[in-house]
């Protein structure tokens, strides 16, 4: 039996970002708030599947200025493989998924 | 002219008969809107090429003549059938609703076991909020959950959680929970149902956004619920059965030999009978049965509190032991499950093919939850007692009853999520899969065979 991997399986993304004023900050701000779990101050960790990433991506596009704002993707692969981090001084929480009951 | 983000074909012609019937389409409609078109072009940006495209009275009479066949097929009240091993499906984004190997194997068109194309499970999961005065509000996409208010002036109450709306599947709440219409409206336009329950764990509502687009699957369900629908009936019964002496079996610490047989019988007799009523006959003396084995189940040593669990089995409303008051709790999520997946697949919860719709009943959901209650909730209620996970101290008696603490409760959800996570292999498709997503293809199951796509439902039993 063939198992076909499903693509819109998640991965994890590191986003920093670089806003030169502070109406596109806050909005960029917000939309990646949206998306993902602030790591430390603008840098966010979101767990996307392809088409959320893309959502998110178009979103960011419409609001930043493409000529001085910088904005960064990075792929951290599986959000479940922690071997990437390592934290110094205090330690931030990742994300968590599961159901949650409060 | 029409953009592609590829390269020409490796053909004479170098298009697809597909891209060509597409500039056609394009050139027909500039044709009507009063244009003059000589000639159709597509541009393929990764080779830079273009490629011209005649417009001869073939292709267009070939285009017209699809078109006409697409509007029959628009027009019609069945689906058509879904392609057999096409390699077109594994990377479609209707897979895990059409579901095309599955269908064609319970149709016999297809003798292979279905590759595994559905979707793993979304990522999505639910939000449960038991503690009592919480209010839920939305904030720029995430959902906020603040504590009971301070009753202090200038006090802020905590936030209990955020949670990205994107991880959210439904909301749960329990007992006195506000939910605000922002957070509802936000819910809606992302397709996330509201299930209300009462703080003891009873299901007493459900809020979604509009009713499913889906017109042709509730007018069939609405026929079949008014005709009855005993060929499913039987089936989910007979499933159930199984089901539970499948667990019987497995967990019996003492000798069940005469209860295992008789559900057998029983199993048998429910494929058979031919009305309703003799089906509800069967189905409670299997209840009966099962229920009288089921402290079996149960280590012998355990002490819990409220009144023994005798081999009566079954009390509800209230439960008057504390094995009822979990039986009843998950079943109560079971049922919440279902509602929300029905409410997912287009299916209306209320109208049912085994239980008879009553006002406030979702019939639906508890007819499908039947082959579910031994694999799920039963089982999630052994496994939490046997192995310790639940105590004493986790329950309350009340004059009347058994019920659940705060912190009881949360470990019984938490138990019970963790049962839906667990995977096992479709007893009739062959795959790995999870309970979780076995909901919602027995839900599209069903539908199928509403839809009159499949000849019979297939219930789900575990070997």
């Amino acid at each position: 039996m063939t198992r076909i991997e499903h693509r819109s399986a998640r991965r994890r993304y590191l986003i920093a970002y670089d806003i030169r004023e502070p109406g596109r900050l806050r909005s960029i701000h917000k939309v990646v708030k949206a998306h993902g779990e602030p790591l430390q101050y603008s840098v966010f960790l979101c767990d996307l599947n392809p088409s959320e990433l893309t959502g998110l991506r178009w979103k960011l596009e419409d609001i930043m200025a493409h000529e001085v704002d910088s904005i960064l993707i990075l792929d951290l692969g599986n959000p479940r493989d922690l071997s990437a981090f390592t934290f110094l001084g205090e330690r931030a929480e990742l994300p968590i998924s599961g159901p949650r009951i409060l | 002219m029409d953009y592609k983000r590829g390269a020409p074909a490796d053909r004479p012609g170098r298009v697809w008969e597909p891209e060509r019937r597409q500039v056609a389409v394009h050139a027909l409609m500039l044709r009507d809107a009063g244009y003059q078109v000589d000639h159709a072009a597509l541009y393929f940006a990764e080779t830079r090429q273009r490629v011209r495209v005649e417009l001869t009275d073939g292709l267009l009479d070939a285009t017209e003549a699809s078109i006409a066949e697409l509007r029959t097929v628009a027009a019609s009240e069945v689906a058509p059938l879904p392609l057999i091993d096409s390699p077109k499906c594994p990377r479609c984004s209707l897979v895990g609703i059409c579901l095309p190997d599955e269908h064609n194997l319970l149709q016999a068109r297809a003798a292979r076991a279905p590759r595994r194309l559905t979707p793993t499970d979304g990522s999505a999961r639910p939000l449960y909020v038991t503690e009592a005065g919480a209010s839920v509000s939305v904030r720029s996409g995430r959902m906020i959950v603040n504590g009971r208010p301070s009753r202090e002036v200038g006090v802020k109450t905590d936030v209990r959680a955020s949670v990205r709306m994107l991880d959210i599947s439904h909301v749960a709440v329990f007992g006195n929970v506000q939910v605000s219409t922002q957070a509802l409206r936000e819910l809606f336009a992302r397709d996330v149902p509201v299930l209300y329950f009462s703080g003891g764990g009873w299901l007493e509502g459900v809020a979604q956004g509009l009713p499913s687009k889906h017109v042709q699957l509730r007018t069939r369900q609405v026929a079949l619920a008014t005709a009855g629908g005993l060929d499913a009936a039987r089936l989910m019964v007979r499933a159930k059965i199984r089901n539970s002496r499948v667990l019987l079996r497995r967990n019996t610490r003492t000798d069940n030999t005469i209860a295992v047989q008789r559900l057998a019988a029983l199993a048998d007799a429910a494929e058979m009978v031919d009305s309703p009523a003799s089906l509800l006959g069967i189905e409670g003396a299997a209840a009966r049965t099962y229920f009288g084995a089921f402290a079996s189940m149960l280590r012998p040593e355990l002490t819990l509190p409220g009144a023994s669990f005798a081999f009566e089995g079954r009390n509800r409303r209230p439960p008057k032991d504390a094995v009822n008051c979990l039986l009843s709790f998950n079943y109560a999520l079971l049922v919440k499950d279902l509602v929300a997946v029905c409410i997912g697949v287009g299916l209306d919860p209320y109208l049912g093919v085994f239980h008879r719709p009553r006002f406030g009943r979702p019939a639906l959901a508890l007819d499908l939850a039947e082959e579910f209650r031994p694999l799920i909730a039963e089982s999630t209620v052994l496994n939490m007692i046997n192995n310790g996970e639940i105590a004493a101290s986790d329950f309350v008696v009340r004059a009347e009853g058994v019920a659940l603490t705060k912190d009881g409760r949360r470990s019984a959800i938490a138990a019970y999520e963790r049962r839906l996570d667990i995977e096992i292999t479709h007893p009739v498709y062959g795959y790995r899969i999870t309970y979780r997503r076995v909901l919602e293809v027995q839900a599209r199951i069903l539908a199928a065979w509403m839809l009159g796509e499949i000849p019979a439902y297939a219930a789900f039993t575990t070997r």
